[in-house]
Order: structure tokens, then sequence, then C-alpha cells
């Protein structure tokens, strides 16, 4: 009788197989819907009946059907008062009240340096980093050194060459190195004898337009603030006067007085 | 208590909202974390940072009816990136045997204490077994029992997507539950065969 049965079944996979093929991926398909029991009915029916002689899908329909009703139970978990203390221990009023008051943040030139820091911190730590920028450095350093008509084609070769048969071996090395040399004494005694000049004069420059430069900074600095407190019409007014105060020292620098424009 | 006024006393600063706050999710937010990674000293770290973002960015959840969603949203990203960085980091080096044994906690196993039946065990090896999406679609949708419009609105694909993927999760989970107990390999058809391969078998 079962061995008549399972001839039966034999027969009828093999004419599924020739046929439509395997009717297991459609029940599949169908078998959430079963276990919601939200299938139409002529569905339901035949996918039952496709259970009674599939034990696969059978087995997997008593799977979903008692693992649907668990899941939920997994939604929530204890992970205990020392996970609370944690928590509550990491964050604070003080540093919550740093966050929000933009007065306690470091402003100015600190501020742009702090926000910087923590951007390239972020980056940084971002998994594959290294190897992008390796990968970034290889492929400018390849289309400056390596493709017709780069400008540095070439000095591959020429570096070779030199670690290998020494900077003699380079055509006309010797007289540019001599050349060179030349330079270089001539500018040493020029700036020998100039140096005294020179720094009284650098130094004069930066006295005369100190005042101006602080007054960059200082007008620099406050339209950051106005920045960060979203007022940007003083920001706006704090950054001309900024420009003012460059244009000022500007002058100053290059020049003995404060030069007025043609107004 | 109402969720709008914990999260303005929160945004406050009020110490005593935000504990409140931390009691009422801590145990979604190291659920989902625990599912998403499968280990669970890893969840309740990431879980702790999940927090700590979260006291941070209080100020940037406005409309307090979507502070699930904000907050899953979080929850969400946190385990993403960390599996990222998981895949990122090299393999641990092993550990050798008798420094195991040296090592084993005599305390009771941990995911004891949060499996309680052996089903529930069961299920979240199989859970483990699944695709990443798979097992993100069924954190959502079967466990966290999230409607499907707003995972598609979190997983960025368009409904019908998600529809069809979570009937696929369910039968990939099914399918591994099945592997865990032994059952009959119910990948792909039932082999064919003809009357005489049945009746020697």
């Amino acid at each position: 009788m079962n061995g008549g049965r399972r001839d039966g079944e034999g027969f009828v996979r093999n004419v599924l197989a020739r046929t439509s093929g395997s009717p297991c991926g459609r029940a599949e398909t169908l078998l959430p819907d079963l276990t919601d029991g939200v299938l139409a009915d002529l569905d339901r029916q035949l996918v039952q009946a496709h259970l009674e002689h599939c034990g696969p899908c059978r087995a997997l329909a008593v799977a979903m059907g008692w693992a649907s009703p668990v899941l939920p139970q997994l939604a929530v978990v204890d992970p205990g008062e020392a996970f609370t203390a944690a928590v509550l221990g990491r964050t604070s009023r003080r540093q919550r009240l740093e966050l929000a008051s933009p007065s306690a943040r470091p402003g100015g030139l600190a501020g742009l340096m702090d926000r910087v820091g923590r951007w390239w911190t972020e980056r940084i730590l971002v998994p594959g980093f290294a190897p992008r920028v390796a990968y970034v450095a290889t492929v400018v350093l390849v289309l400056l050194t390596s493709v017709p008509g780069a400008p540095l084609r070439g000095v591959p070769g020429a570096a070779l060459q030199l670690m290998t048969a020494g900077p003699a071996a380079l055509p006309g090395t010797a007289g540019a190195s001599r050349w060179l040399d030349a330079q270089a004494a001539q500018g040493q005694a020029v700036v020998a004898g100039q140096w005294d000049g020179v720094a009284a004069d650098l130094q004069a420059r930066g006295a005369r337009s100190a005042p101006a430069r602080e007054q960059i900074a200082a007008h620099a600095a406050a339209a950051w603030r106005n920045l960060e407190d979203r007022r940007l019409s003083e920001a706006g007014m704090e950054g001309l006067g900024a420009l003012d105060a460059s244009r000022r020292a500007w002058t100053l620098w290059w020049n003995d007085k404060e030069q007025t424009t043609g107004e | 208590m109402d969720q709008a006024q914990l999260l303005q006393r929160c945004q406050a600063g009020d110490e005593l909202a935000w504990e409140v706050l931390v009691r009422t999710h801590q145990g979604r937010v190291c659920a989902i974390a625990w599912h998403y990674l499968g280990d669970q000293d890893e969840a309740l770290d990431l879980a702790q940072d999940i927090f700590v973002r979260v006291y941070r960015s209080l100020d940037t959840c406005t409309d307090p009816a979507r502070f699930e969603h904000w907050l899953l949203r979080i929850v969400r990203n946190g385990c993403i990136d960390r599996l990222r960085r998981r895949k990122a980091r090299p393999p641990r080096q092993d550990i050798p045997a008798d420094e195991m044994t040296s090592l084993a906690s005599q305390a009771a196993d941990p995911e004891q204490q949060w499996l309680s039946t052996s089903r529930q065990k069961l299920v979240h090896v199989a859970l483990q077994r699944l695709s990443e999406i798979n097992r993100e679609i069924i954190v959502l949708k079967d466990i966290q029992g999230l409607p499907l419009e707003q995972i598609a609105t979190m997983l960025d694909l368009p409904l019908g997507t998600v529809k069809s993927r979570s009937s696929r999760a369910r039968v990939e989970l099914a399918r591994a539950i099945v592997e865990l107990e032994g059952g009959p390999a119910p990948a792909g058809p039932p082999p064919v065969g003809g009357f005489g391969a049945e009746a020697a078998s």
C-alpha cells in the first residue's frame, strides 16, 4: 500500500518535472500568508494539498507556524540595572548644556580648528580610509608621471637613473651644479649684506600694521560668533569690518602711512 | 507618561526624565542591536553608544510623535555602521584552548537570561544564519512589529520590494530553523526519481 503511494508520488514528480516544474517555489511564496491566515480560500486549499504530499514544504510550514508567534517575544530584552547606570553615567546635564549653548563652545579660530579637527577625526575613523587615500594618491601619481603629455613624465626614469648611477651620470649635472653653487654664494652675500636693513624694515612694517591685524582678528572672531548664533546681518557687518581692517593692514605694510582711497 | 512631555523635559536637561526615557526604550534598543550583531556584549556596548548619541542630539528631534521612528533610525544606522566596521576589522587571533578555559566566566551564560525558551534560542540562532537584508526585515517587521510603510521609508526601498522580501525572509528563517532541527533539507524541490529509485530507497 505504502509502496504504491510512493510510486504514485514519484510518478507525479516526474510528470511535474517534465511539465510545469516543481510547485515548491510557488508554495513557499504563499506559506507566510497561509501562516498568517490571510490566504484566499482557493490558494489555501491548493497549498494544503501540496503540503500533504511534500515533506520539505510541510517542514517549512510547521517551522514557520511556531516561529511566527515566537518572533515578537524577542522584541525586548532586559539589559539590567548595570546598563542603565552605565548610560546615565555617560550622559550628564553639564555635557548637554555645553552642547546646547553656543556660547560655551570655543569661538573664532579655536572653534574652527575644533570643528576641522572633529571632522578629520571622523574621516580617518571611517573603515578603509587609508587604502582609499593610497589608491587616490597612486592614481594621481600615475597621471602626473606616466600618461603621455603628463607634466612630470620622465621624472621617475631620471630619478631611477640618479639613484643607480649617481648625480654625475646625468647630462649637464656638473654645469648646473656649479651654477647653483654660484647662485647660492651670491645670494648668501646679498642676504648677509642686506639682512640688517631687511630685518629692521620688516620689524617696522610689522609694528605699524599690528593694530590693523589685531582688528582683523577681533572682527573675524566676532563674525564667527554671530554666525554660530545665526545673526547673519551682524556677521556680515563684522566680515566687512574684517575686510576693511585687512585693507588697512595691507596698506600699512607696504606704505609708511595709511593711504585713503580717492574719495 | 506623555511622550511629548517626557521629550521636552529631556531636552530641557531633566535627568529624571532622561532616566525614564532610557528605561522605557533600553530593552528595545538592546534587542535590536543584539539581533543585528548577534553578540550580546557588543550589542550592549553599541546600545550605550546609541543612547549617548541620542542624548547629544535630542534637540534635533522636533516632533515628539515621531520620536520612536527617529530613535529606531539612529539604532539602525548605529548597527549598520558597527557591522561595516566589523567587516573592515582584521579577524581576531585565535585564543589558545587552555587560555579559553581560564577566561570562561563562572556565571550563567548571559544569553540564557535573554532567551527563556528553547524555541526562542532556536529562532535567535536561525536569525543569525540569514542574509543581512532578510535579518533586518525580520527584526524590523516580525520582531519589532513596524508597519511595512515605515520599514520601506527606513530602508529607502519601494513598498512592494519590502513586502516580497519580507515573505522571502520568513521562508529563509523557516528553512534555517528546519536545518537546525535536523529535519529534511527543504532547499529547492524534492528529488525527482523514477518508480525504481523510489522503491529502492
